[in-house]
């Protein structure tokens, strides 16, 4: 499984048991490219609830489930914004020594293609869009 | 002028006609999306006279953060290579197309293209910073 391989992976350990989320139909909603660091930072909602629900989750009807991820060392195979990142779906290959990570959007076509050496948790949790 | 390109008038209003040059700029920060790029760097031109406020500060360069973006949810990417080496020393340039759309060009030390994109319009903003040798 892909979480055995991601740092502070705790909160997917806790939701979601002996499984990884599923990532497919899924919203990519940022590459954020940190040039001191040289690290990235991906955000992704999707909608693979964790079952049960959990009971201090108090979702509205907009809710997903969000997760960040920042990795190191990457080197990138493909980037290609001219595609709408909403919906895609995200594939994730991991080992002791590297992380692959695909985001495919509309028709299959591939928005993001990288390599990295670590990759950490930084947000997990669900996620209000219009919570008031 | 590329200020005169901008959507605001907030970095103009700063350097007036003596426009920062953008071709030695460290990037800080990209972050990339269908519908906007927005781009933090660091310009080492600073405006004249120096606002006094920053001169009390220390402030030696400026930090610029530009919002690049498409009023119908997609920018056009002509290219994209986020696999260089280094971020600093790069260079930019911001130009207008003949519909009027912006295009903005980053390039590495080496002039290799980093990201050249064409959107509909940039909102730029801009502070002084302390940045150490």
């Amino acid at each position: 499984m892909w979480s055995d391989y991601i740092i502070n992976n705790r909160e997917i350990k806790k939701y979601y048991g002996d499984r990884d989320p599923i990532l497919k139909g899924a919203a990519c909603y940022s590459i954020e490219l940190d040039c001191q660091t040289r690290n990235v930072r991906l955000g992704f909602e999707f909608f693979d609830w964790p079952k049960p629900l959990p009971k201090d989750w108090k979702i509205d009807e907009w809710a997903c489930v969000e997760m960040e991820l920042e990795l190191e060392n990457v080197h990138f195979n493909t980037v290609n914004a001219n595609h709408n990142f909403v919906p895609c779906s995200v594939n994730i290959d991991a080992s002791n020594a590297t992380i692959s990570l695909q985001v495919y959007g509309e028709n299959n076509n591939c928005i993001l293609d990288l390599n990295a050496q670590k990759a950490t948790v930084i947000n997990f949790g669900y996620y209000n869009h219009y919570w008031d | 002028m590329w200020t005169n390109l901008l959507d605001n008038v907030c970095i103009k209003a700063l350097y007036g006609d003596k426009v920062p040059a953008l071709d030695n700029i460290d990037l800080v920060m990209v972050k990339i999306h269908p519908s906007y790029l927005t781009v933090q760097l660091n310009l080492f031109d600073m405006p004249a006279p120096i606002p006094k406020r920053w001169i009390e500060k220390g402030y030696n360069a400026c930090s610029c953060t530009l919002d690049i973006y498409s009023k119908t949810n997609q920018l056009t990417y002509k290219s994209t290579n986020l696999n260089i080496s280094q971020y600093t020393q790069m260079s930019m340039s911001i130009s207008a197309e003949t519909d009027g759309k912006k295009r903005v060009e980053i390039r590495d030390s080496t002039n290799n293209v980093f990201i050249d994109v064409v959107a509909d319009g940039i909102h730029g903003m801009i502070g002084g910073i302390n940045r150490k040798a």
